[in-house]
């Protein structure tokens, strides 16, 4: 095997690359966020029917809705929802999947393993629709609702993807090193397993997350998510689907909200991998290339 | 008429050099070797000669196939000469296989692609290709799946897809390094064999002198991208005067003496007992039933007892599957036997009860110096592991700055300088990372050391110094060492006394000399005449 040394500049800014436009992007959606709870341009819950479905123009950037509401003010007002669904969602997911996988990888018994896997099974066997259905016929609609629906729903992605990832770790020498080194189950899988999955689980993590945006507004279509008046992109975008041969703009804008705000995670996502990537960063920029 | 003429083949990638002006001319049922040292270029020259380098490394310089010059950067080209005129065969024949499709038919594919034929004869064409590599029908099942076979029968399929368009030249690079010594000559013999029966060119791949000079009968030698030394006819040690061939010759001779044994005679024989493993069996679970319990078990260790004296080197021997690993796993204190005990220093070991003071005084050097650290650590961090095992001892933790100076310390004594422990791993070539895997195990001022297969991926030249820094630190440390591999050459440049392990069973044992010279089992007896011993 040999080691070549192949453009260092290029790898290094692919990563950077992707950190900084993915950075960009959810910064200026977070920062319209921020700035709805001061101040947006007309009042997001104010109705005016006779300028309903207006398409873009100076008085109303991004035009209006079927009730003449102001749709730059609904996207921004609905941000800080539908991104929290969103977040606190993945979190759960994670919170919830990561050390089970990691439990159901490591202790080494088959029993134990199967009772896991087997019940993340039957919790994937519910999408999220389901079980934000089955919760709502017993607390009630809400976004805390969909955010543990969501949340649930992501529980069995991380503890799969855990688990494998840790499995193909588990037989690495290395890990037989720091056994012998007396080091204890736990403390090996937070110092040396974790660090070394990571790259999948934060990629999967920013999937789940663009998944969990579009969950959201699938959850809040069936009227599970935000009640209204409080917006939701997904709401916004339901409410217009019926409308999109008189007013395309009220079904594209939050559409387009949604699709950039996936593209800003998903680039995140994919530049910390390549940053964490241990041959693609520190002091040396090589890339392995086995040719023997 | 000459098979292959390189003309003055230069490759380079990057602006780095890989190969200068290589020339070579190979005729009908020629068999050449090729020797190297790691990193000689010997891989790039080998893919380069089947068209097979990615479009990013600048070629220049001529080839020519029966006097007829062929692009080597046309791919379409190259693709109708692979498989008819050139076959090759590489190091790991379990990547080189789809792991999902039949063997059979990778093979029959193999046939398709290069001859033309139809596909039911091409399936008729792959069995008498098996049967000629010897893997008939008795032996294998043609749909078997490469991961039903073993390392050596996965080679011989490589072989029987290589010549199954009868090639002209066949190219084997490093054929035998990830197999055993036993596989190892069955797989010399039988290439040997095949460029006989069809007149086929052979050029051997290798940074092994003793395994090429069994097989070839002309040699060049690869250093730093050039052939700088040719041997016409053996023998080679005497014809072959280069400096890099003398290295190479050199470094294929394993006379390393095993280190002396201080003897002690007011100690009593038992006191001298550190390591001692008593009656030990190992099964595996094979199958398991709806609820994940086992339902089928296979023996892995089958009553195995072996003692270590302090000073000793003891070597376990044996071909892949002999349950060498597992035993090194059980006496690490890593798995639990099913039944029997290991002492270490008279106190059980047992997975579940090791006191740091236990795990300290044992430590481990393993193979694949590949996955043997974290990517992520520093290689401060990674020789400093252990040293947690101390800690619990101490009346204080140790400070940032003594851990410093023992990692330095330790990177010192097994040649390597102070200042690399701030890199990360993948800047280490083989042998350093073994170096470091050793200067680990050595930190926390072990009594006995553990090597598995601690040279089996090193060339050469690398494999030499590493026995010898083992020898040297086994002696200085007053050191007792259980040396796994399953090259009985290795172990007799090492090892005071020798274990022979087969299925599972401890076959022989007995001062190493002693079975060198009076072999009774037949599986000893396999391994040593699996040694490549003719260098003349």
């Amino acid at each position: 095997m040999r080691v070549w040394r192949i453009s260092p500049f290029l790898i290094a800014s692919a990563g950077r690359r992707n950190l900084i436009s993915g950075g960009v992007i959810l910064g200026i959606i977070s920062l319209a966020g921020l700035i709805s709870f001061f101040w947006t341009p007309a009042d997001p819950t104010i109705m005016n029917i006779s300028n309903r479905m207006q398409p873009p123009s100076m008085a109303a950037w991004l035009g209006t809705d079927h009730f003449g509401r102001d749709i730059l003010s609904q996207i921004m007002a609905a941000t800080p929802v539908t991104l929290s669904v969103a977040l606190v969602g993945v979190m759960i997911g994670m919170i919830g999947g990561i050390p089970l996988g990691l439990m159901a990888a490591l202790i080494h018994k088959p029993f134990f393993d199967h009772v896991l896997t087997r019940g993340g099974d039957v919790l994937f066997a519910f999408p999220a629709i389901i079980m934000a259905m089955l919760l709502t016929a017993g607390f009630g609609a809400g976004i805390s609702i969909a955010m543990l629906a969501i949340g649930l729903f992501n529980i069995p992605v991380f503890l799969r993807i855990t688990r494998a990832a840790a499995m193909q770790q588990r037989h690495m020498t290395y890990i037989h090193s720091a056994r012998l080194a007396g080091k204890s189950m736990p403390r090996i899988a937070c110092e040396h397993i974790l660090p070394n999955i990571a790259p999948v689980i934060i990629l999967q993590a920013s999937i789940q997350f663009s998944l969990a945006i579009l969950a959201e507004a699938g959850l809040s279509y069936l009227g599970l998510g935000a009640q209204p008046p409080t917006p939701s992109w997904g709401r916004m975008l339901a409410d217009s689907q019926t409308m999109i041969g008189l007013a395309p703009h009220m079904a594209i804008i939050p559409g387009l909200t949604i699709m950039l705000t996936v593209i800003g995670v998903n680039l995140i996502g994919e530049g910390l991998r390549q940053r964490l990537d241990p041959y693609r960063s520190r002091q040396a920029n090589y890339v392995e290339m086995d040719i023997s | 008429m000459t098979l292959l003429t390189l003309k003055n083949l230069s490759i380079s990638h990057h602006n780095t050099p890989l190969l200068a002006s290589v020339s070579l001319a190979i005729e009908h049922g020629d068999k050449i070797g090729l020797i190297g040292a790691s990193g000689a270029g010997k891989s790039v020259l080998s893919l380069a000669m089947m068209g097979l380098l990615p479009p990013n490394f600048q070629i220049s310089g001529t080839m020519q196939i029966n006097g007829e010059a062929v692009d080597l950067t046309d791919d379409a080209i190259m693709r109708y000469r692979r498989g008819t005129d050139l076959a090759i065969i590489f190091q790991d024949p379990r990547l080189a296989l789809n792991p999902i499709k039949p063997v059979a038919a990778q093979i029959a594919e193999a046939a398709e692609l290069a001859l033309g034929v139809s596909r039911v004869v091409a399936n008729d064409m792959a069995l008498d290709s098996l049967a000629r590599v010897g893997l008939d029908h008795g032996i294998i099942a043609p749909d078997s799946l490469p991961d039903m076979l073993s390392g050596g029968q996965c080679q011989r399929v490589m072989i029987a897809m290589a010549i199954i368009g009868k090639p002209k030249l066949l190219i084997a690079d490093e054929p035998t390094t990830s197999l055993d010594t036993v596989t190892q000559a069955e797989i010399l013999a039988l290439l040997k064999q095949l460029a006989d029966e069809d007149h086929m060119a052979l050029l051997m791949i290798s940074h092994d002198l003793a395994i090429l000079a069994q097989t070839v009968d002309q040699m060049h030698v690869l250093d730093q991208g050039k052939l700088v030394d040719h041997a016409a006819s053996p023998p080679f040690a005497k014809t072959l005067t280069h400096r890099q061939s003398q290295q190479l010759i050199e470094a294929s001779r394993l006379d390393i003496a095993p280190p002396p044994v201080a003897s002690d005679p007011n100690h009593r024989a038992d006191q001298d007992i550190i390591l001692a493993a008593d009656h030990i069996s190992v099964t595996y679970a094979s199958g398991f039933n709806v609820f994940g319990i086992a339902d089928s078990n296979k023996p892995i260790l089958r009553d195995i007892s072996l003692t270590l004296r302090r000073g000793e080197c003891l070597g376990l021997v044996g071909t892949s599957g002999a349950g060498k690993s597992t035993l090194m796993r059980v006496l690490l204190g890593l798995e639990r036997p099913q039944q029997g005990k290991v002492r270490l220093a008279g106190d059980v070991v047992d997975p579940k009860r090791m006191t740091s003071a236990m795990q300290r005084r044992i430590s481990a050097v393993f193979q694949d110096p590949n996955s043997a650290f974290n990517p992520r650590h520093s290689v401060r961090r990674i020789i400093a592991e252990p040293l947690g095992l101390l800690n619990n001892n101490m009346p204080q933790n140790m400070t940032d700055q003594a851990i410093t100076e023992k990692v330095a310390q330790a990177l010192e004594s097994v040649g390597l300088t102070a200042d690399m422990m701030h890199r990360y791993i993948h800047a280490f070539s083989g042998g350093q990372r073994q170096r470091i895997a050793i200067a680990r195990a050595l930190i926390t001022n072990p009594e006995v050391i553990l090597f598995d297969e601690a040279t089996a991926s090193l060339d050469t030249l690398i494999r030499k110094q590493i026995l010898a820094l083992i020898s040297d630190l086994v002696a200085a440390n007053n050191l007792s060492a259980v040396f796994i591999s399953h090259d009985l050459a290795v172990i007799r440049a090492i090892c005071h006394r020798v274990m022979v392990l087969e299925d599972g069973q401890c076959v022989e044992s007995g001062e190493t000399e002693h079975i060198f010279h009076n072999p009774q089992h037949a599986a000893t007896r396999r391994l040593l005449h699996a040694i490549p011993t003719s260098m003349t």
